[in-house]
């Protein structure tokens, strides 16, 4: 039997599945272009594995996937291209700028953005990937079963011959590295340096780099001063540029919110950020004032999407008006005050740590519209207008 | 042979109705409709409603709030399918009410009640989901293309009742009267648009972020509203938090009658009752529970970004 702390666990870890079953809607129906190739082995992974993971039967991880893998509504195919491609922007522009540089994915599970910059950037790019065990051995049984990942992220794990029960799946190592990818299997809540799984991760992490850490719906898991400390303990660690990207819900204090805190308890859910910080003000508030991040931006999805954009926006759109036109086109979008509604209650946070090296903030992040742009890091001479 | 009477209780109740009785319950609003004009004349007072989306509990708390048919006469502006649980039932319930009280319910055609947008939002997998075949979303298909495309209320200087909006090509009512109606909705042209569209302030018309249909402002609403010597445009189509929105000086309203839409929105809903003075009374209502435990047990969870 599960206690209930590790069937919260359980149930933030399955969280994975469902992103991972929009992607590959959003995937199917031709939102992606050129569409994502590497969805498909992940979910496979899923299928063949997940019955061997801690707190599944063969039933019940076929219930699952079944209940997960089915047809999304066209709010949620179109939400989903939204805020991939709103990191991906961010991702490519940070690569772009800094060319020698290191992403670090918190909780990224079975998201497969790490083999499509992989194969994009040959050199240069070190991609992290850190999540539960049980997330991680799924991953990498998906990449040990494919010659084509093996390639892009350069490793090849021979121990794996095959799993085909639990006893194997537990055996399976939580981990993956080469010279260009890093899956590590960590707890965000209890990052430490002191510990020996926080040294092993650290020895895999170049402090000297400047860095991403992407959060996409992960930090909203843990409880605000355990955001401090993910954040702190990064800050601890890498001595260039650190910057942070937060996808994650925020309740604005209204109807909406309420009944999304009532639904996803229903499901045993906890949204731990989602009412502590309910707008985009408080999570500046946050970030700059509580966390002392610099060149703090935030924004909405539904700004993202370009639902705000009546008026005249003096920055670029962060998707041009062709391509919203031709993903509006792809279905019968018969939801626009729901999906605004929905996409509203999304926000996209970035800040940065300027370190202790000579390290420049990241100019590229200013290329977007947000609704709340912030001043520049004021220690770094390198002020934008 | 359909007892009418009994029928309507068990739908509100959810039982299982027979392959049969829908067959025959489809027939027979389809010679009721059949009869009916695109542009449908109904006397005061009336209460119309807006969107129902297969909410076959906030349906039944609606006609609480509004008084039981056919004590109180009602108007539906269309989208009584798709997104909620209980499509089916919901729109079982309407037709039922129709057969037995014809004189006392009007059913207007949304941009749902269509077999494409309901191969797409629910009410298709719903069908097959509930009888195992596709004959049911068959029959309910038919009775779609015989709805009529809108509604006068009180006459002259009263009310003009559609689903979505105005359009372009579209400036008198008589326009619509000669529209072939019974048809698929089409993807664009005047039938099409009054079932898409949505008003905005606009200058004049803009592209619709939906796809179909267009965005109407003010000028346009007061052009449509003088040359036809009516007084309201009444319409649905779109969430509204707080149940209703008029907007252009009065001269449109917005009715949403889908209380805490998709489990999801939390919003609350409302019905327009228009008494013999054409005069507006809205009454707003909330979901009927605010818990999920109405929701079929195999229900499929409500949706977010997790």
């Amino acid at each position: 039997m599960l206690s209930p702390s590790e069937k919260q666990d359980k149930l933030i870890r399955a969280t994975d599945l469902d992103a991972l079953s929009c992607r590959y809607s959003s995937n199917s129906l031709s939102y992606f272009v050129p569409p994502d190739p590497f969805i498909n082995e992940l979910v496979s992974s899923y299928q063949t594995y997940l019955q061997y993971s801690t707190g599944y039967s063969s039933l019940s991880a076929g219930r699952v996937l079944r209940s997960v893998l089915n047809k999304k509504l066209p709010l949620i195919n179109k939400g989903t291209y939204l805020r991939t491609i709103a990191i991906d922007l961010v991702v490519e522009d940070f690569i772009q700028e800094f060319k020698n540089c290191q992403i670090i994915s918190l909780g990224g599970g079975s998201d497969t953005r790490c083999f499509r910059v992989l194969n994009k950037h040959k050199s240069g790019v070190v991609y992290h990937e850190i999540d539960f065990p049980e997330s991680v051995k799924i991953k990498k049984l998906a990449i040990s079963k494919s010659k084509q990942l093996q390639r892009i992220v350069n490793c090849s794990d021979n121990d794996i011959v095959d799993v085909a029960s639990k006893e194997q799946f537990e055996k399976v190592s939580p981990g993956m590295h080469s010279d260009r990818y890093h899956l590590s299997a960590y707890d965000l809540r209890t990052l430490s340096m002191e510990s020996d799984e926080g040294r092993a991760l650290l020895a895999t992490v170049d402090a000297n780099l400047p860095t991403l850490v992407l959060s996409e719906c992960v930090l909203c898991y843990m409880a605000p001063d355990e955001n401090e400390l993910v954040l702190k303990f990064w800050k601890s660690v890498i001595k260039n540029l650190l910057a942070f990207i937060i996808y994650e819900p925020m309740s604005l204090n209204d109807a909406f919110g309420d009944t999304m805190t009532r639904n996803l308890q229903e499901r045993g859910i906890n949204l731990l950020t989602f009412n502590h910080f309910p707008n985009l003000a408080s999570r500046q508030e946050f970030l700059s004032g509580k966390c002392g991040l610099s060149n703090v931006k935030l924004s909405d999805m539904s700004d993202i999407a370009g639902y705000n954009s009546m008026s005249e926006a003096p920055m670029k759109p962060w998707i041009p008006a062709e391509e919203l036109k031709r993903i509006s086109r792809l279905e019968m979008i018969d939801e626009v005050e729901e999906i605004r509604l929905l996409l509203e209650h999304y926000c996209l946070c970035y800040g940065e740590f300027c370190g202790s090296l000579q390290s420049v903030t990241f100019k590229g992040i200013d290329n977007y519209r947000w609704l709340i742009p912030d001043v520049k890091c004021s220690d770094n001479g390198n002020k934008s207008t | 042979m359909l007892n009418l009477d009994e029928t309507i209780e068990n739908i509100k109740l959810c039982k299982h109705i027979p392959e049969s009785d829908v067959e025959e319950l489809c027939t027979k609003v389809i010679e009721l409709l059949i009869e009916e004009a695109n542009i449908q004349h109904v006397d005061t007072p009336v209460t119309i409603c807006g969107d129902i989306h297969g909410q076959l509990h906030d349906l039944i708390t609606l006609f609480k709030t509004g008084g039981e048919c056919p004590g109180t006469q009602y108007l539906f502006l269309g989208d009584f399918v798709d997104r909620g649980f209980y499509s089916l039932e919901s729109f079982l319930l309407l037709m039922a009410l129709k057969v037995r009280f014809p004189d006392r319910i009007t059913l207007i055609r949304g941009n749902h009640e269509s077999r494409q947008i309901t191969t797409v939002y629910g009410f298709y997998d719903e069908c097959v989901r509930k009888y195992g075949s596709v004959n049911v979303w068959r029959y309910c298909c038919e009775v779609f293309d015989y709805l009529s495309l809108g509604a006068i209320v009180g006459g002259k200087g009263g009310v003009f009742c559609i689903h979505g909006g105005l359009s372009p090509d579209i400036e008198t009512v008589d326009q619509i009267r000669i529209l072939d109606r019974k048809q698929e909705v089409p993807h664009e042209g005047g039938m099409c648009d009054l079932l898409w569209s949505d008003p905005e302030d606009v200058p004049g018309w803009a592209i619709s972020p939906r796809g179909a249909g267009f965005l109407f402002g003010e000028n346009e609403v007061n052009t449509f509203l003088h040359q036809n010597n009516i007084s309201l445009i009444a319409r649905a189509h779109q969430l509204v938090m707080e149940g209703y929105k008029e907007m252009f000086n009065q001269g449109l309203v917005t009715v949403w009658s889908a209380p805490n839409y998709c489990y999801r929105c939390g919003n609350i809903a409302s019905v327009l009752t228009i008494d013999d003075n054409l005069n507006r009374d809205y009454k707003v209502f909330e979901a009927a529970t605010q818990d999920v435990s109405n929701i079929p047990s195999k229900k499929p969870a409500i949706d977010y970004f997790i």
